[in-house]
């Protein structure tokens, strides 16, 4: 039962960002960062469920995987890789969709005990970026987080 | 009829595979989805129920085009998370290969690869990547395949033309 409230909770969260990130879809910004990355909350405990949205506000279609993120922690003035999906043995299917301007995509996962506590981020992976466009992990992060114990 | 390269001449060639003119080209080579109208298929010469570990399997994709490599994992049990409910659940025995693939190569066939005869056994069915390649958003260094055996087990038996 506890797992079907929380579930439940999760797909509303995910249901409000989806619709907020609707709302704003005709808002371009800067053309070198073509999607906005949105988390559910700035500040999580360890155990927590993060939900993570990424808006293309590219203007253009963009194709996009359906799973894979990248969750880093902030030591001193550089970003260290704490988890990461897809792995061997945590793989994300391999399919595409089309991601109109406007329209998100979202990753769900819960933090780990060796995830760490601090300042993170998380990279949404999976993302293609309009041409000519140089893509680095900045270009799909999100702001910065806090994940307490 | 003359011969073209392109990458919309996948369609129209039941009973065949579409054979990309570059083979194991770099994945970023666009090359690699080019397919010739006229040689641009494999027959398929029937299917094998699964892979055994250190078989050289094929796969083409919209992707990475056609790729090989060495199976790496056989039979593995991968857990995975629903995206919708949230709820774990258990892919049975499942098999690795450790080739190049990408981003919509799923549902793609996994195939033995004879070259003397342009004929391909099937094998099974990609359905997931590995870990992306360095720098990559789009190409993994690997692929799960889902084996015949297990498809059949699955869904019932089907025919392979």
């Amino acid at each position: 039962m506890v797992s079907t409230v929380t579930t439940s909770r999760s797909a509303a969260i995910i249901a409000a960002l989806l619709l907020a990130a609707a709302c704003g879809a005709d808002r371009i910004t800067d053309p070198s960062h073509p999607y906005v990355v949105e988390t559910d909350a700035r500040t999580y405990r360890s155990g927590d469920t993060v939900t993570v949205v990424a808006r293309n506000v590219s203007g253009v279609t963009l194709e996009v995987g359906t799973c894979g993120y990248r969750l880093q922690r902030r030591e001193g003035t550089s970003w260290q890789v704490t988890h990461e999906v897809p792995s061997m043995m945590e793989p994300c299917d391999a399919v595409a969709m089309r991601l109109p301007p406007g329209g998100s995509t979202g990753r769900r996962f819960q933090l780990r005990p060796d995830d760490g506590i601090g300042v993170s981020r998380v990279v949404v992976l999976g993302l293609d970026t309009p041409t000519g466009i140089t893509a680095t992990d900045d270009t799909f992060a999100s702001d910065t987080i806090v994940v307490t114990p | 009829m003359r011969s073209s390269l392109s990458t919309n001449n996948l369609d129209g060639h039941f009973g065949y595979l579409a054979k990309p003119t570059l083979f194991d080209a770099s994945y970023t080579d666009p090359g690699r989805l080019l397919v010739d109208n006229i040689s641009g298929t494999m027959s398929i010469s029937g299917t094998f129920p699964y892979p055994y570990q250190g078989d050289e399997v094929h796969h083409v994709g919209r992707t990475s085009g056609w790729q090989s490599g060495s199976v790496t994992a056989l039979c593995s049990d991968l857990q995975r998370v629903d995206d919708e409910t949230g709820l774990p659940y258990i892919l049975w025995c499942q098999s690795f290969v450790t080739a190049v693939s990408g981003r919509g190569d799923s549902g793609g066939p996994a195939f033995f690869y004879r070259s003397d005869l342009n004929a391909a056994t099937i094998v099974g069915k990609l359905f997931a990547g590995g870990a992306l390649l360095p720098g990559q958003n789009t190409f993994f260094d690997g692929f799960w395949m889902s084996a015949v055996e297990n498809i059949q087990a699955d869904n019932g038996s089907f025919a392979v033309h």
